[in-house]
């Protein structure tokens, strides 16, 4: 008799009915097969028996700020191994639905997540806007637009999160350094984080980079945390982190400035026309942001 | 009808890969008679070779300037998509087609570009058009999409097609293997290839037939 195979894995945030959000962990099977669910050492391990690995054995990258990698491994002839690799503790709901996939579903809490960010003001600068058009792509793309469907992004993310998310701008309005200065001091925010892209006069510059506010010590951790984490997420060449003279106003406030890609490179303007990049580029700041308030250091 | 869809997730396809290997390799196991294997065709396209870094094109005078009139969110909106647009269908149809689109735009007709320059070069998709690790690349369409799908129908006994789904989740037919009744099952597929998961997989297997659940016994 053919054993059920696993034909994919994968993994996605999620609302449910109060309003909580959860990420979703998905094993696809042509049929089903047996399962024991647990969790050791900060992983959530399901073991199946009666069942092959169709695709390919490996990780598949998640960072959802909860979840880092999913493990697939087959560790017998008819048995496999799903290791969920939890990056803060979690706790889960396991459920068996559909027939063909049948979906071995696991939902796993984000409250860890929630109470890092729910206490939190967070001030999300887009940068530029109105006649401060900001850097210019090679085609037409322009800095001051692009910079606001990564914040909407990200301020979706932050509003996910529990925290309270303020923006300096809403529109295509020129906003000086001062009126953004004010936004956080008013709000007294938590954390500064402004969003730009980084123009050079050779095209063929390109990367990302994380500068910081002098003023505050907290600033060059956060702004290397959400550098590391936006590589990861966009793959593109790590520019480094500097200490940026014009931040020294911020005060005390964590405050950084995210260069998210370089949109004078002919590349990296064509990746801006994506949402899908702008949604990456979103998790990215997110991750480096959570890894902060969780009081990570850099490695 | 389709009775259920199986995404299929694979190792990541270059061009170091045969397309008819690799979808035997993870559908072989699976397909019944009947089936129809969905694949996308970026990554038939990938595994032509036909993923190009835009570093490695040289755009010539007459990209850098056509590439200036298309709509700047399209894929030909850089030179060395162009170019490569220009190397594809070869220089007197692309300037047959500006000419179409210029005759085109008075009339405020849109689309006779690729009506005489040649619909293939509508399936270029410049960077961001695909997932990582090709997000950098530009994708040129797949070449000789019939003689794909009927190899891998040969292959593993079950129907194949090819589509192009866009950002827009619209989707084209590039190609469909000679057992598929092309009016009602396209349709079906059109409307949904992937069922309403935003998971996308290189390939989907398809089941059609009635829902023996909801058949009466006889």
């Amino acid at each position: 008799m053919k054993l059920p195979r696993i034909t994919n894995i994968w993994s996605k945030i999620l609302e449910n009915e109060m309003g909580e959000f959860f990420s979703q962990v998905v094993i696809e099977s042509t049929g089903h097969f047996e399962t024991a669910i647990r969790q050791a050492d900060g992983k959530t391990m399901l073991e199946g028996a009666g069942v092959v690995a169709n695709m390919p054995v490996g990780s598949v990258e998640v960072y959802d700020g909860l979840i880092s990698n999913l493990y697939l491994n087959q560790i017998d002839d008819d048995k496999i191994k799903v290791i969920v690799d939890n990056e803060h503790p979690s706790e889960f709901e396991y459920e068996v639905t559909g027939e063909l996939p049948v979906r071995f579903i696991i939902n796993m809490e984000r409250s860890f997540i929630f109470k890092l960010f729910h206490d939190k003001k967070i001030v999300i600068d887009p940068g530029h806007g109105g006649a401060d058009v900001g850097g210019r792509g090679p085609v037409n793309l322009v800095e001051k637009n692009v910079v606001m469907p990564i914040a909407l992004d990200l301020q979706k993310l932050f509003k996910q999160a529990g925290a309270q998310v303020f923006l300096t701008r809403q529109e295509d309005l020129a906003v000086s350094l001062r009126e953004r200065r004010e936004v956080a001091r008013s709000c007294h925010a938590d954390l500064f984080v402004s969003i730009h892209t980084n123009a050079n006069v050779d095209s063929k510059v390109g990367g990302v980079a994380v500068n910081y506010s002098p003023e505050s010590p907290e600033s060059a951790r956060l702004a290397w945390l959400v550098k590391e984490e936006l590589v990861r997420k966009l793959k593109l060449a790590d520019r480094g982190s500097k200490k940026l003279k014009a931040y020294s106003a911020m005060g005390t406030v964590p405050a950084i400035e995210v260069e998210v890609v370089t949109i004078t490179n002919w590349v990296e303007e064509g990746l801006l026309r994506s949402p899908t990049i702008h949604k990456k580029a979103a998790e990215g700041i997110f991750n480096g942001v959570k890894d902060y308030l969780a009081g990570q250091f850099p490695q | 009808m389709i009775r259920a869809r199986i995404p299929i997730r694979t190792h990541i396809v270059t061009e170091q890969d045969d397309i008819v290997d690799v979808v035997n390799k993870y559908t072989g196991e699976i397909v019944e008679p009947g089936d129809i294997i969905s694949i996308a065709e970026s990554v038939v396209a990938i595994s032509q070779g036909r993923a190009i870094l835009p570093d490695t094109v040289r755009a010539g005078f007459l990209a850098r300037f056509l590439c200036r009139f298309p709509g700047k969110d399209g894929s030909l909106a850089t030179p060395q998509a162009m170019q490569l647009a220009i190397s594809e269908t070869g220089t007197w149809k692309i300037l047959l087609g500006v000419a179409a689109a210029f005759m085109g735009r008075l009339v405020g007709r849109r689309g006779d570009f690729y009506r005489v320059a040649g619909h293939h070069l509508a399936l270029i998709d410049d960077v961001a058009g695909t997932m990582w690790p090709f997000e950098k690349h530009i994708i040129l369409g797949p070449k000789n999409p019939q003689q794909v799908v009927e190899a891998v129908k040969e292959a593993t006994g079950a129907e194949a097609v090819i589509v192009d789904v866009n950002d827009k989740r619209n989707v084209d037919v590039l190609a469909f293997s000679s057992g598929i009744d092309a009016g009602s099952l396209i349709k079906d597929l059109a409307d949904n290839p992937f069922g309403n998961d935003d998971q996308q997989t290189p390939i989907v297997i398809i089941r059609t037939g009635e829902d023996e659940s909801s058949t009466e016994p006889s």
